[in-house]
């Protein structure tokens, strides 16, 4: 489960260095480069449908485990010191970084991006509007904070983990056919649905600092199947039958939502409806798989989990700070994004390898010391 | 007040005494706030004025309620015989319910003045309103000081309930009043955030009355020997 956590995490890391290159994003994203193309949105809004849902699943399960094991306050304090300590430190750190080379880009890059052209006209403007200042990619901090303050309002407030599905589950466990599963996995991406239709598609990143509704809905469900799947851990394992068939339906359904991307508004509620498709069925595969591939612990695998937190944490910076300078530089667009994303990840490793891993950054982000881990 | 005499660990153990009885209110409020903060971020008027309201009614009954389950209805259940055979004093048991009341309501008026503040600020909203809004929540943050005072002095449930719906029904006419100060009411659409003399002078008041009651409080406290 760890692996898989870094996993969706370093997935981030692709995600954004694709953004550069996205036909989609090219008028709204800072680093957007001349060079783009579709190729690039059909493989990172693919990988964005199941990556941060992934990682609430992840998130889901441990916190789970973590009540079993410590119980709900120890679990909180926990989550205080490892999730939201970390955001208040590296939140303003990373805003004031991002905003920093963003304005040095706006005033010193030859060929700018879109959105940089308008930075750079505001930033000749007296009375320019100013954005105002998000969570960035650290969203997925307080939204998880926020779940495992409700596991703590579920507890407190006595109310019971919906008995009803437990029927459906255990059939879909203990029977030989897999006809009951195939049914709960048909039919559960149906409560995505109306979330996923309120807001545009692809589905934005809520970073607002206020609580956006529909991120609630979408992550929140999928937190709260990472803590039942602890509970049920058998149910992992009986969607190994049916694994193919949930990646060859995300794939039909992501092929269907592309189909569709810029046809009319009265398509959007099919766009929403393959999007929360592609998103629960490859998750749920990735779990299924990342069950039989990655179930195993080595120094190597270690190593990338316990880096994973700090990578994403900081990545962002040292990518637009890359891509920046490549928006000079004449090269297609498959080259810079190897170069960016090389770049960054060999930065980030090893800075996580300098500054964190054996310091106290390396305590704040992972808890116990390297050795403890290795043990 | 000599402080040497206090039994701190004491204090702390009926601090989170009371923090666990009143947790259940607490995880109700959270839900409620994590609504009215939602309903404030739709970016429809409604929504907008949905959510604030929300969070404003909250925000005074989380006082009310703390200062209700954790200090009149324990006298209601007779818990003070209970405590009486504890070895705490009065001023341990003052302590207590002071720290408990005050820790149990700045989780939620933090969590809505910070997110107040947030919104004015970084928003197109206009920033005037930041002084006016904290002048709403200066008044509300008095108000429960004033009755949580009233309820660890006053004995009398009558007495409680009087002084904490007359104080709640206060904050419509507080909030009409500021609203009739030039000086306030001028700057509330603008983007000028003006901390002028009016305000300066309301903010002032407001923290001296929470002062006094504080301090009457604890000089009643003071000179008790025993609970009864």
């Amino acid at each position: 489960m760890d692996n898989l956590r870094a996993l969706a995490m370093l997935t981030g890391v692709l995600f954004h260095a694709g953004l550069a290159y996205s036909t989609v994003l090219h008028n709204y994203w800072p680093t957007a480069d001349a060079s783009y193309s579709k190729w690039v949105d059909g493989f990172v809004w693919f990988t964005h449908l199941f990556r941060m849902p992934l990682f609430f699943v992840v998130a889901g399960f441990f916190v789970a485990l973590m009540v079993q094991k410590r119980g709900i306050g120890k679990m909180l304090r926990n989550r205080f010191a490892r999730v939201l300590l970390p955001f208040i430190l590296f939140w303003p750190i990373l805003y004031f970084a991002l905003r920093g080379l963003t304005l040095y880009a706006a005033s010193h890059v030859d060929k700018p991006s879109p959105l940089l052209i308008v930075v750079k006209k505001w930033m000749l403007e007296a009375n320019a509007p100013t954005a105002p200042p998000s969570m960035m990619h650290l969203w997925f901090l307080m939204y998880l904070m926020c779940f495992c303050v409700l596991v703590w309002v579920v507890d407190a407030l006595e109310m019971q983990w919906p008995k009803w599905p437990k029927w459906l589950i255990d059939a879909a466990v203990t029977m030989r056919s897999t006809t009951w599963l195939t049914i709960l996995v048909a039919v559960a991406p149906l409560l995505l649905v109306p979330a996923m239709a309120s807001v545009a598609a692809p589905m934005p990143a809520p970073e607002s600092f206020f609580p956006q509704w529909w991120a609630l809905l979408i992550f929140g469900f999928y937190f709260a199947l990472g803590y039942q799947f602890f509970k049920y851990q058998a149910l992992i394992d009986a969607l190994r039958p049916i694994a193919l068939w949930l990646l060859v339906g995300a794939v039909l359904a992501y092929a269907v939502f592309l189909w569709t991307f810029k046809s009319s508004a009265k398509l959007h509620l099919l766009q929403a409806s393959m999007e929360a498709y592609a998103s629960l069925w490859m998750t749920l595969w990735c779990l299924s798989i990342g069950k039989q591939w990655l179930n195993r612990s080595n120094r190597a695998l270690r190593y990338v989990a316990d880096a994973s937190y700090w990578i994403y944490l900081t990545h962002l910076p040292i990518l637009f700070a890359i891509q920046y300078y490549l928006l000079d530089i004449e090269a297609q667009w498959p080259t810079k994004f190897l170069i960016s994303v090389i770049a960054t990840l060999a930065i980030a490793f090893a800075s996580y390898q300098l500054m964190v891993r054996n310091t106290v950054i390396g305590r704040l982000l992972n808890g116990t010391s390297r050795k403890t881990n290795e043990a | 007040m000599n402080t040497h005499s206090l039994d701190f660990p004491m204090i702390k153990l009926l601090v989170l005494k009371d923090w666990h009885i009143y947790q259940k209110q607490l995880a109700a409020y959270v839900v409620g706030m994590l609504i009215g903060l939602t309903l404030v971020s739709v970016g429809k008027n409604w929504s907008f004025y949905l959510g604030a309201l929300i969070l404003l009614v909250l925000l005074i009954c989380a006082g009310g309620f703390a200062i209700q389950s954790s200090v009149l209805n324990e006298r209601k259940e007779h818990t003070l015989p209970f405590v009486m055979s504890l070895p705490v004093t009065p001023m341990d048991f003052y302590w207590s319910k002071l720290l408990a009341n005050t820790v149990i309501y700045l989780v939620p008026f933090s969590l809505v003045v910070g997110g107040t503040v947030f919104l004015v600020l970084f928003t197109p909203l206009p920033d005037g309103l930041l002084v006016w809004s904290l002048l709403i929540y200066g008044f509300l943050a008095m108000t429960f000081c004033v009755s949580l005072c009233v309820a660890l002095v006053v004995e009398s449930e009558g007495w409680n309930i009087f002084v904490q719906i007359g104080l709640s029904t206060m904050v419509s006419p507080f909030i009409m009043g500021i609203g009739q100060i030039d000086a306030i009411a001028q700057n509330i659409k603008t983007a000028n955030i003006v901390w002028s003399l009016p305000a300066l002078g309301i903010f002032l008041a407001q923290a001296i009355v929470m002062l006094v009651a504080l301090g009457i409080t604890s000089w009643v406290q003071r000179r008790k020997t025993s609970f009864l």
